[in-house]
C-alpha cells in the first residue's frame, strides 16, 4: 500500500490502515522518544499521545515533508514536554573555535548509547536531535525554543563528555 | 615545465578533512546504535482512545449538500423561459430495491488484505485466520447475490438477503478491527 492511500484510509477512521502506519513507524519513533526521556515508561506515553495526534490531526499534513518526518517532529515536541526543562540547559562557556572532536579510529555502538544515556538532558537532547536524527541547528533551536548559540554549545560538550566518557 | 611553482595548502584544508574523517566515525556509530520496540500496550491504548472519540458525522455538512443538490434540481425542472407545453413522465424505481454504489465492506477487507501483507504474525493468529476465511465466503456470496440482484431489482427477498450478509460481514470486520 502506497502512503498515499495509507493517508486516505487513515483519514476514513480506518483501523486497520491506521495499524498498519502505526506499525511501520512505531520502531523508530519509539526509539526516538526512549532515547530523549531515557525512559521506557515514558517513551511508551509519548508514543501513544504523538499516533493519536497524528490519526486526530492527519488532515493537517500538507506533504510538504515527508509523512515520517512529520510524525518525528510530533514525537520530539510530545518527549520535549516530559523534560524537566528548568534545570535542562546547563550553563556553559563559550564555545572554543576548534570544535572537530577527534574520536580515534572507531567507536563502539554499544558503549555510545550507554554514554547517550547519561549525557546531561540538555547536551542529550540536542545530541539526539542534530546527530541521531539529522536536524539542523536552525530546526533544533526552534523546537526546543532556545537560540542556535545554544544548541551550538550544547551539542560541542555533549560531544566532548560523550569523547571523554568513550575514552575512559 | 619543472621550473613552475607548486603551492601549499593552508592547514586549514587538513583541519576540514580530519574534522569529516572525525564526523564518519560517529556516524558509522550512529548506525550501529539498537532501536527499541514498543509493547503490545501502546497500540492497545491508541486502539481504545480512538474507539472512544469516533469522529462525529457532521450533519449540518450533509444537510447543506442536499439543500444544493435540491435547489438545482429544481432549478433544473423549473424553467419559465421555455415554452410550456413540454411534458415529462418519470419512471419510479424503488430504492431499497437497489444496490448502493458504495461497498464500504469491500473497502475495508482490501485493507484487511493489504495489512495481512504487512503484518503476517497477526494474520497468522487461527482465530483471525478463522475470521478472514468467513469473510471471504460471505464475500463470495454477497458478490453472486449481486449479480442476482442486477441494476434493476424488483425482488424485496434478494435484498433482504444481502443486508443479513452484508451485515455479517460487518461483524466479522469488527472483530477483526479488535485483534489487531
Amino acid at each position: 500500500m502506497t502512503e498515499a492511500e495509507l493517508i486516505k484510509a487513515c483519514l476514513e477512521n480506518n483501523r486497520f490502515a491506521q495499524r498498519t502506519l502505526y506499525d511501520r513507524y512505531k520502531r523508530a519513533m519509539y526509539t526516538l522518544a526512549y532515547r530523549l526521556t531515557n525512559d521506557f515508561d515514558d517513551a511508551n506515553d509519548v508514543l501513544q499521545d504523538a499516533f493519536l495526534d497524528v490519526f486526530r490531526k492527519l488532515e493537517n499534513f500538507r506533504g510538504e515533508a515527508t509523512l515520517g518526518a512529520w510524525i518525528r517532529a510530533i514525537v520530539v515536541r510530545k518527549a520535549y514536554r516530559k523534560l524537566e526543562k528548568p534545570k535542562m540547559w546547563q550553563i556553559i562557556g563559550e564555545i572554543p573555535e576548534e570544535t572537530s572532536v577527534d574520536w580515534g579510529d572507531s567507536i563502539n555502538a554499544e558503549y555510545l548509547e550507554k554514554a547517550i544515556q547519561v549525557l546531561p538532558e540538555g547536551f542529550r537532547t540536542v545530541f539526539i536531535l542534530i546527530e541521531i536524527e539529522g536536524y539542523t541547528h536552525k530546526e533544533t533551536a526552534e523546537m526546543l525554543g532556545v537560540s542556535e548559540g545554544t544548541s551550538k554549545s550544547q551539542l560541542f560538550y555533549a560531544k566532548k563528555k560523550l569523547r571523554e566518557m568513550l575514552k575512559n | 615545465m619543472y621550473q613552475l611553482p607548486e603551492y601549499e595548502p593552508s592547514d586549514e584544508v587538513w583541519k576540514k578533512i580530519e574534522a569529516g574523517l572525525n564526523k564518519d566515525v560517529l556516524q558509522k556509530a550512529i548506525g550501529r546504535l539498537p532501536e527499541f520496540e514498543p509493547t503490545e500496550e501502546v497500540w492497545s491504548a491508541i486502539n481504545q482512545e480512538l474507539n472512544l472519540h469516533k469522529p462525529k458525522i457532521i450533519l449540518w455538512k450533509w444537510a447543506s449538500i442536499a439543500a444544493s443538490v435540491l435547489l438545482i434540481a429544481g432549478l433544473m425542472l423549473y424553467k419559465p423561459w421555455e415554452s410550456p407545453d413540454i411534458s415529462y413522465s418519470q419512471e419510479k424505481l424503488d430504492k431499497q430495491l437497489l444496490l448502493s454504489p458504495t461497498d464500504d465492506s469491500q473497502k475495508q477487507y482490501e485493507m484487511i488484505v493489504a495489512y495481512c501483507k504487512e503484518q503476517t504474525y497477526i494474520c497468522q493468529n487461527p482465530e483471525f485466520k478463522e475470521l478472514k476465511t468467513e469473510l471471504e465466503e460471505l464475500n463470495l456470496a454477497s458478490v453472486q447475490l449481486k449479480e442476482a440482484v442486477g441494476a434493476y431489482n424488483t425482488e424485496p427477498e434478494l435484498m433482504a438477503q444481502l443486508s443479513i450478509i452484508e451485515q455479517q460481514k460487518a461483524d466479522i470486520i469488527r472483530k477483526m478491527a479488535m485483534k489487531i
